[in-house]
């Protein structure tokens, strides 16, 4: 892809991101979880990302619609560890 | 995004078993080897050993997810049209049935798997503001000269309600969710409506979290439909009913023939002719005669700790509803 079309669907990814924050209803979060662990998740408004930190996976939200496909989701890089190092 | 994913979910599953397994907390005794399996299932395409059926084609366990979601994701937009086409309009009546067997009152809450455009919610939420009117109407006739306490305490009583009634729909599929979602927006319906995109098979809910469970024609697309009939089980609170609507088995002679004709003959014709996609619905037509018909179906869910398990024929057989409950 060339860089301009790579970074135009990023502008894209950030604006449609920033569009939908405001959508998505936390009151689900009563009984959403992991597909994986079952356990509850929590929502980073910063990236609109619902993440399990115990495994360490991040599921998007678009458009107000939180994906909880497991093959849709992200692992957590390494460099967001800053927040919750790991113990040593 | 999805490579280095699988690689990490591999490692962390072969890794460390006991983690993920000790999560599913399946209550069904499991061996842990299959259980693992259907773990390792969604990360793991290239299991090429154990075969499923795609229609009338058979294809690698791996893909059959992969193509459903690929004949979904082209039919999302012409859906609903296509289903009044093929039907005459009778799947609405179908739907109706369900929603009739099911009589939710309000404050229920209901998970509608596969519920993709909406068609099972919407019709939810209809019937129980409906209930919910009539059961107003009926306070309201038997109490007809209040003082000005009772008519105080009614509107307290309103304000906290019989909790909210709530419908949350669950699809493998984005493009049918998104459209779900506008339908809604169109139609109307604002509240006690949520949208998830999720499996089936591994479903993103707590236990014990719903007092109905639906799926309605979608368990036949899902690849591993014991799995899929266990998740529903996990999440129905004790009490809580499954239901399904699915096409079954026309007992019928003369009409099975006819019913046949049209299938094989029309509606891969009709779908050419109004979504421009003849493949998908030769596949829909295909899939409908490889599910297990209504007793070998109903004995998959008692099989998976459903008491109470029954089924009503609608249309001769064309299509099932199979209900059964937790206790």
């Amino acid at each position: 892809m060339p860089a301009e079309g790579w970074l135009q669907t990023v502008t894209d990814n950030v604006k449609d991101n920033a569009e939908n924050k405001d959508q998505f209803d936390t009151s689900i979060l009563e009984f959403l979880v992991c597909p994986l662990s079952k356990k509850p998740l929590r929502y980073e408004e910063k990236t609109n990302e619902l993440i399990n930190d115990e495994l360490g996976i991040a599921y998007p939200v678009i458009g107000g619609i939180p994906n909880m496909v497991p093959q849709d989701a992200r692992m957590i890089q390494k460099d967001s560890e800053e927040k919750e190092p790991m113990p040593q | 995004m999805a490579a280095p994913f699988r690689t990490f979910a591999s490692k962390l599953i072969c890794g460390s078993c006991r983690v993920v397994h000790g999560g599913l907390r399946s209550r069904i005794a499991v061996s842990s080897t299959s259980c693992l399996t259907s773990v390792c299932r969604c990360y793991n395409a290239g299991s090429e050993d154990k075969s499923t059926h795609f229609g009338f084609e058979t294809v690698p366990e791996g893909q059959k997810a992969e193509k459903v979601y690929k004949v979904f994701e082209t039919v999302a937009q012409k859906y609903d049209v296509m289903n009044d086409a093929m039907s005459m309009g009778i799947h609405r009546l179908w739907k109706d049935a369900l929603l009739r067997i099911m009589n939710p009152q309000p404050g229920t809450r209901l998970l509608d798997t596969a519920g993709g455009t909406g068609d099972i919610s919407f019709r939810f939420l209809d019937y129980v503001r409906s209930q919910r009117a009539r059961q107003e109407r009926h306070k309201a006739r038997s109490s007809q000269t209040l003082t000005w306490q009772q008519i105080a305490d009614n509107y307290t009583a309103e304000e906290q309600g019989p909790g909210q009634s709530k419908a949350v729909v669950c699809d493998i599929n984005k493009e049918m969710l998104k459209v779900g979602k506008q339908r809604a927006e169109d139609l109307g319906y604002k509240t006690g409506l949520s949208w998830v995109v999720g499996d089936a098979e591994e479903l993103p809910f707590d236990d014990d979290q719903f007092d109905v469970y639906t799926i309605a024609f979608g368990i036949r697309n899902v690849t591993h439909i014991e799995q899929a009939l266990q998740e529903a089980h996990r999440v129905l609170k004790p009490g809580g009913r499954f239901m399904c609507l699915e096409f079954s088995r026309v007992s019928n002679p003369l009409l099975s023939s006819v019913y046949d004709a049209y299938s094989f003959q029309l509606i891969p014709v009709l779908g050419e002719v109004i979504a421009g996609d003849w493949k998908s619905y030769q596949y829909l037509v295909e899939s409908i005669r490889r599910f297990p018909d209504q007793e070998t179906f109903k004995g998959m869910i008692e099989e998976a700790g459903f008491f109470q398990v029954q089924y009503f024929n609608l249309t001769g057989g064309v299509v099932a509803i199979h209900s059964g409950f937790k206790l």
